[in-house]
């Protein structure tokens, strides 16, 4: 039978057998075939599989040579060829739980199948615990059970099978916000949990507070009369007639038009179309939303030094924030590729 | 000011010779009803069709549903100001009510024509899009209405919506002088000093900025559907029809808001686990960041004026306008107000929030599942045996595509239980 599994096991100083504490320096290693609870994994991957390997790592080796220890693990990776690594599981330890995760998120990145375990307060879940399948674990005694889930969970990343949501399969959530129905109706879950937030009791939001990340700004432009100035504009400027069938709200792309030779736009070539606000102005005057020919005069007068040749319109409206950012980064990519040092971004 | 609504549920509806409830069974003449809505001219062509709970049936496309009530004592009428009606300050007396029925406003009339805006909303008697719409359980009766082709697109929204009052006016008069089988009296005069005070807190959409008029149809509140200050209202206002007329989605309606379940839970807890203060309604959809910091700020203060220690905040769609509803959220928070807020979510992906602006005050939120019909993992609604209104359902965000309503349908493009009356959620995985 074709063995259609090979396994690299991750493990730390103490549980790849080689000491406690006083070895938490020992360099990474990789040694064929399991070790320790690496056995657990041979025996239940049967005719499946094979362990091919073992990586292990001193637990401040790991922590302090970050860098060098994980490309120690991507030549390991290149040259043993795993679909499927195990990390762990690593208990409550901080600095083994943060090894598993970033093994893990490396052996991801390299198009292979990553699993871990770990208890679900470990700062390896609390860093990375929504980039990953990290299945939660308590005390030494529930290893083999564990060990034996994640690998029959891994087997099925491996193969192509069907994965669950978090609380079919176990894993912890990784902040994915699936559809699902509660047990009451929504208003008496909102009364319900009024009235424990006004006597001080505990209750549980439903939904997370994610806050966006901060993005540092550009730094600003020293001379102007230098710059390439783009223009943008989320309050959906269409070519008269709509040839490019935007939509009026949740857009997923951003639409580019050439303005090359132009000084404004001109009325009655250009639309605005956004379910959002009242557009009837801007269609009269498109200069409103992109104003082209104010910037065009700034460019005559040489306060800019030049106007970008194409610009770019969608409506933004309804925008999810998962599409924004794709459509954000898409937008950027093109600019920076066009080399325009600065953006003036009209929003609706 | 104390208000007693007298149910009359209805069981079955029947044609007959003679509009008149009986003992459940509510009779209704057609042609009797449709009288009054045929003698206007911009109404081009009515009829009333009835579907049942439980049938094959597809309702499209669906613009309103009201349930018939009528005043019966104390000043004013239900659903006030809207098409014209009086704006004779409601709440007080005796209202009764027709349960277990509706009537469902079809005609393919937009709210405005600006923006790319139009009806979306279908409803169906049975299947998943039925299991998760409460007027599923309804029987519906469907006033299908053409208007005047000619008209303004405000007169079309006024000439139809006003014919859907005059049929409910027409149902809720058959129990008028009948005594209801179940009377339930809603009255806020007494407090318990030991228990917290609690203000409802609806954030209504305004379509005055996108349509670029200040009478534009939608929903209302003593039939204005501008943007104004926020509105106190006493929570009989709302039982008695202050807020009224439909916007985009499935929640968003006459019906819903005269049995909005919050407000009903609210009262049901009154003198017993808090006690219910007010309600303030904030219109939404300012336009200015300066003008949402003010709507947020004002709506807490005056919650805090009104005796707020706990609020529960509501919406019903849009973006822009979530904008000044966090807000309110925010600075309830900040007033030192217990707040919650109940809303749907948008699309999710790993890692990245579902709310639009995430604050972090926001602490305590109901999620009613995901906004948009796709993401719900309904599938494919399908096909029924019958449809009640258009043949031709309109699909695509540019509405370029005709497919027949009867066949299998994606869900409607927006479900936004915005009030909780289901028990849809999002959970992470």
């Amino acid at each position: 039978m074709n063995k259609k599994i090979r396994c690299i096991h991750y493990l730390n100083q103490f549980f790849g057998q080689v000491g406690a504490e006083e070895e938490a320096n020992f360099p990474l290693v990789f040694k064929e075939g399991p070790v320790g609870p690496g056995t657990v994994l041979e025996r239940a991957l049967g005719s499946e599989g094979d362990i091919i390997g073992t990586i292990i790592s001193g637990d401040n080796y790991f922590v302090e040579n970050k860098d060098a220890a994980l490309r120690e693990i991507e030549i390991i990776l290149e040259k043993f060829k795993p679909n499927l690594v195990i990390a762990g599981p690593a208990f409550g330890a901080g600095r083994y739980g943060l090894a598993c995760a970033e093994v893990c998120r490396l052996v991801q990145k390299k198009g292979i199948s990553a699993v871990t375990s770990m208890s679900t307060d470990n700062p390896g879940v609390i860093e990375h615990g929504r980039e990953l399948f990290i299945f939660p674990i308590d005390g030494v005694t529930s290893m083999k059970p564990t060990l034996e889930k994640v690998l029959e969970f891994g087997k099925r990343l491996v193969l192509g099978g069907t994965i669950g949501r978090a609380k079919e399969e176990g894993y912890m959530p990784r902040g994915i916000r699936v559809a699902g129905t509660a047990k009451e109706v929504g208003y008496k879950r909102a009364v319900d949990m009024l009235v424990k937030k006004l006597r001080g009791e505990s209750f549980k939001t439903e939904i997370p507070v994610i806050l966006p990340n901060k993005v540092n700004p550009a730094k600003a432009i020293k001379d102007l009369s230098k710059a390439k100035i783009a223009l943008i504009t989320t309050c959906g400027l269409i070519p008269k007639g709509n040839p490019d069938n935007q939509v009026s709200r949740d857009p997923d792309r951003y639409h580019s038009y050439s303005v090359e030779g132009m000084t404004q736009l001109e009325t009655g070539k250009w639309e605005a179309f956004h379910s959002g606000y009242f557009c009837d102005i801007a269609t009269n005057e498109p200069n409103y939303i992109v104003p082209l020919r104010q910037i065009k005069v700034l460019e005559s007068q040489n306060m800019v030094g030049s106007v970008h040749p194409t610009i770019y319109s969608l409506a933004g409206v309804n925008g999810a924030v998962a599409n924004a950012i794709e459509i954000g980064r898409g937008l950027a990519a093109e600019l920076k590729e066009a080399k325009v040092d600065g953006v003036l971004l009209t929003a609706a | 000011m104390r208000l007693d609504i007298g149910t009359f549920p209805v069981t079955e509806v029947v044609f007959g010779p003679k509009t008149k409830w009986n003992n459940g069974i509510l009779e209704i003449n057609e042609d009797e009803l449709l009288a009054p809505v045929l003698s206007d001219p911009r109404i081009t062509k009515a009829k009333i069709e009835i579907a049942r709970p439980g049938e094959s049936v597809r309702i499209w496309p669906v613009r309103d549903v009201i349930e018939p009530r009528i005043k019966v004592e104390g000043p004013g009428t239900v659903y006030p100001g809207t098409c014209d009606r009086p704006v004779t300050t409601v709440g007080e007396g005796v209202t009764h009510r027709l349960s277990g029925v509706c009537v469902v406003e079809v005609a393919d009339i937009p709210q405005h024509e600006k923006g790319g805006d139009f009806i979306e909303l279908y409803l169906d008697m049975v299947g998943p899009w039925a299991d998760i719409t409460p007027y599923s359980s309804l029987i519906n009766i469907c006033v299908v209405l053409e208007a005047d082709p000619d008209l303004h697109i405000d007169s079309k929204n006024r000439a139809v919506h006003q014919a859907c009052l005059n049929v409910s006016d027409s149902l809720a008069a058959t129990v008028k002088e009948q005594t209801p089988p179940k009377t339930e009296t809603f009255d806020l005069s007494t407090d318990d000093d030991s228990l917290p005070g609690v203000v409802f807190i609806p954030c209504i959409h305004s379509p005055e900025h996108m349509s670029g008029s200040l009478n534009t149809f939608c929903i209302s509140i003593y039939g204005i559907s501008r943007l104004m200050s926020p509105w106190i209202l006493h929570p009989n206002e709302i039982l008695d029809g202050a807020i009224s007329c439909p916007y985009r989605t499935a929640f968003a309606t006459s019906w819903a808001m005269v049995n909005n379940p919050i407000l009903l839970e609210l009262y049901r807890r009154h003198g017993t686990d808090l006690n219910l203060k007010t309600c303030i309604a904030l219109k939404t959809e300012w336009t200015t960041q300066q003008e949402k910091d003010l709507m947020g700020q004002q709506t807490a203060k005056m919650a805090k004026m009104c005796g707020a220690d706990g609020v529960i905040v509501t919406w019903d769609a849009g973006g822009n306008e979530f904008m000044e509803v966090v807000r309110v959220v925010q600075h309830c928070e900040k007033n030192n107000i217990k707040t919650v807020f109940l809303t749907s979510e948008d699309l999710s992906s790993e890692g990245v929030s579902t709310m639009l602006e995430p604050v972090e005050e926001a602490d305590a939120m109901i999620s009613t599942g995901f906004f948009l019909g796709d993401a719900l993992g309904l599938g494919k609604i399908p096909a029924v045996d019958r449809v009640i209104g258009s043949p031709e359902f309109i699909v695509g965000a540019l509405r370029e595509g005709v497919i027949p309503t009867q066949g299998e349908l994606p869900p409607p493009r927006r479900h936004d239980d915005h009030y909780g009356f289901t028990n849809l959620t999002c959970e992470e995985s």
